[in-house]
């Protein structure tokens, strides 16, 4: 019988296998969340061993306990209040790094958390010269130490069985490095220092007075306090180190040698201009074959449906409103998933880091830094954990305008729109060398989102927001080959995310929508049937044209077609007619659902799939002008709003949350939305 | 004592001290402390960031930060 679950927490410096461990522990047993209160993701996983159930919750990577950014104060709080305290701490560090990696377990040990210690990248150490004697390091500090390989999982089956042998170190420093300094005992415990000097908490009056006499007498402010306590720390681990480890010197460094090329003034910019492209390019090539299966696969489920169930609303609710919706989605999952993947192998190879140096000179002039690149490129997949991921900025302004300009970036839910419309305005045969013109007009999309993004950085830089001087100070990881599973796992975990988050709305709109599109006011829809077939009659129309007519007639009259036809005076000028009216209402919530309104609006049959529905929409004809609805104008200027509009309420919620009030997202929406209608304005006017 | 700000690439220095107490801390916390040996590896290009590296940990610091850091070249 199991009993019930160890809680643990896995703790450690950024860039050392940290969520590799987590994932060969977890394997698909893991959820993704947030932090109570904050917004950064919290990654927890179950695991059994031997009839024990573990629960394990992956923390943001963290140098020391003592907390410098919004990311590592969630650590902290994490270890620290009773509430959320884990049964054990799961301590994992660079066995090549030792001393530095161990700073935070010395800061668990004082605060009295039973720890493991999981050693790993032993086989890179050695490579480094670097040998760990690990049974005299387990001595030394009292706990169980454990040397893996998260990568091939060597070590795991052994960590897992002695985790439950967790104890509190013996390995206490807080006195011996203040006594180091003050020549005496220190007359408060590291927990009760923490509190006051981190939490701000009223400790009772006893040690609240000793603490303030403590530093008053040695003229010490609590940030120098700390300050001199890590390089204490730092002096009495490098001895510990000294002592476990044997290290025979090697001249050639490991994992870095490509940074010559990576970080050269030309070759760098160029390589990193060429990773972007083929990203672009990866994109349209690679998703060719697996989205003709599942157009293929939805054409047949299409067609068994369509014979299994009986005529009636709930049939053509089906047919007409849910499924092309759906379709509009399901079909644009391999695009996204080849996103995430790439996106994922920059970042598990560590050429992100690099392009994070690389970048920093840039974004400085936008008030920005390089870890704005990974919100700004992880926006190229979703805007919300892009901003998310802002939280490891320690500058609120710096955040403050990432936030802001991240949804400019264009994300994957404008793919499926984009997708769509650059299939209607560039030939799929045209190519420029070896790119499609196709795949290279998505990559200027991108370029143009990008470059709003950084025009809108600049302007609030230099005209909205006070200076505010922080610093950057970055780690660069070694280069390594990607861990596969952890981009699958990470791919796998944000394209079905996507697919549920965009799925949910896209089922009630789609619903929603058909049930607009098929009813009107009154007898409306009758009328206007009765009226298109007597026209029809009259015209000598085939029975296909007085189909199609009846339902261009129908749809005109019902609510959806009064609702667009109410927006249409004000997006006229864009170019748009009332049809894009509805799909740019409904798709308010979400981009992507501009696809499955489409689908909706000019699926008159059974047929929905991307390709088909260019065709429909190509053939369109404005019934007062007869020309076609979509000119090469009209798409350029929907393209051009779609970059720059804020169609996503899952991101103004998160805007809201993380900074904490309505004006920015209500200045993010009106901005954006303005920009989109002026850009859209000027494109359609200049090329019409 | 210069500031690193200052030095070529390849330049041994010894890290001595630093101005801003909040950068002091990070530092630190990265392992680079008052009398630690380091190398100064790269200038990037457009006035970027330097990349330091002690042979076990790089990282790279914005050229104005440097400018907080004395350090002795060796």
């Amino acid at each position: 019988m199991i009993k019930q679950a160890l809680r643990i927490a896995l703790v450690g410096n950024p860039n050392i296998g940290k969520s590799s461990l987590f994932n060969k522990l977890t394997g698909l047993y893991q959820k993704v969340g947030n932090f109570s209160g904050v917004t950064i993701e919290k990654k927890q996983g179950t695991f059994q061993h031997k009839g024990l159930r573990f629960e394990i919750i992956d923390l943001p990577g963290s140098y020391s306990l003592v907390p410098k950014s919004p990311d590592e104060s969630v650590v902290f709080r994490q270890l620290t209040e009773i509430k959320q305290k884990p049964d054990v701490v799961l301590v994992v560090a660079d066995a090549s790094n030792l001393a530095r990696n161990l700073l935070i377990f010395s800061q668990l040990a004082d605060l009295g958390i039973p720890c493991c210690l999981a050693l790993n990248m032993v086989d890179v150490a050695e490579k480094k010269g670097v040998r760990v004697n690990v049974e005299d390091l387990e001595t030394r500090l009292g706990c169980p130490v454990v040397a893996i390989n998260a990568r091939n999982g060597n070590g795991i089956d052994e960590l897992k069985s002695r985790i439950s042998e967790a104890r509190v170190s013996n390995f206490h420093l807080f006195d011996l490095v203040h006594a180091l300094e003050v020549k005496g005992e220190v007359p408060f415990t590291y927990s009760e220092w923490l509190d006051w000097a981190v939490n701000g908490k009223r400790l009772n009056q006893e040690s609240h007075l000793l603490i303030q006499k403590w530093l008053k007498d040695r003229e010490l402010e609590p940030g120098l306090a700390f300050a001199k306590e890590t390089v204490y720390r730092h002096k009495a681990l490098r001895i510990l180190e000294e002592r476990v480890t044997l290290v025979e010197p090697k001249t050639k460094e490991i994992g870095y040698r490509f940074d010559r090329i990576a970080l050269h003034p030309i070759g760098g910019f160029a390589l990193m201009i060429m990773a972007l492209m083929l990203v672009f390019e990866a994109i349209f090539k690679l998703a060719e074959i697996p989205m003709e299966f599942i157009e293929m696969g939805m054409a047949s489920l299409r067609s068994g449906l369509d014979t299994i169930i009986p005529g009636g609303w709930l049939k053509l609710m089906l047919l007409d409103g849910i499924l092309p919706g759906i379709e509009g989605v399901i079909i644009f999952v391999p695009q996204i998933a080849i996103l995430f993947t790439l996106i994922g192998l920059m970042e598990e190879s560590g050429y992100m880091a690099r392009v994070m140096v690389l970048l920093d000179s840039g974004m400085k002039k936008l008030g920005l830094s390089g870890r704005a690149v990974v919100p700004l490129v992880s926006g190229v997949a979703c805007a919300v954990p892009a901003i998310l991921s802002t939280r490891s900025m320690s500058s609120s302004r710096e955040r403050l305008i990432a936030i802001f300009v991240t949804p400019m970036m264009s994300c994957s839910a404008r793919l499926p729109v984009f997708t769509l419309l650059i299939a209607m305005l560039v030939p799929a045969t045209a190519s420029w060398g070896p790119f499609s013109l196709q795949g290279l007009t998505l990559f200027a999309l991108y370029l143009i989102g990008l470059l709003g993004a950084v025009v809108t950085a600049f302007i609030l830089d230099r005209f909205l927001m006070k200076k505010e001087k922080t610093p950057f100070v970055l780690e660069i990881p070694p280069y390594q080959m990607p861990h596969w599973k952890n981009v699958w796992i990470s791919v796998f975990q944000k394209s079905s995310e996507f697919v549920l988050q965009a799925g949910k709305i896209i089922l009630a709109i789609s619903i929603i929508l058909w049930f607009m599109s098929s009813f009107g006011p009154g007898d409306s829809m009758d009328r206007a049937e009765k009226f298109s077939r007597e026209e029809a009659s009259v015209s000598g129309m085939s029975s296909e044209e007085t189909e199609n007519f009846i339902s261009a007639n129908r749809l005109e009259v019902s609510y959806a077609g009064r609702a667009g036809r109410f927006l249409e005076p004000a997006i006229k000028p864009l170019g748009f007619d009332w049809k894009i009216g509805v799909a740019l209402i409904t798709s308010f919530a979400a981009r992507e659902v501009f696809v499955g309104t489409m689908s909706v609006l000019y699926a008159s049959g059974n047929e929905g799939e991307p390709q088909y529905l260019r065709e429909r929409m190509l053939q369109a004809r404005n019934p007062d002008t007869g020309k076609p609805v979509f000119t090469s104008a009209t798409v350029a200027s929907l393209l051009v709003f779609y970059i720059f509009a804020m169609q996503c309420m899952s991101t103004l919620a998160v805007s809201y949350r993380e900074t904490g009030s309505f004006k920015w997202p209500f200045l993010q929406l009106i901005y954006m939305t303005g920009l989109a209608f002026v850009a859209s304005l000027l494109v359609y006017q200049v090329f019409a | 004592m210069v500031l690193l700000s200052t030095l070529r690439p390849k330049a041994q220095i010894t890290f001595i001290s630093c101005k801003d107490e909040f950068l002091a801390a990070k530092l630190a916390d990265m392992g680079m402390l008052p009398g630690s040996a380091w190398q100064l590896l790269e200038r990037t290009p457009f006035y970027g960031p330097l990349v330091m590296s002690n042979g076990q940990t790089h990282f790279c610091i914005r050229r104005e930060d440097a400018s907080n850091l004395l350090v002795d070249e060796k």
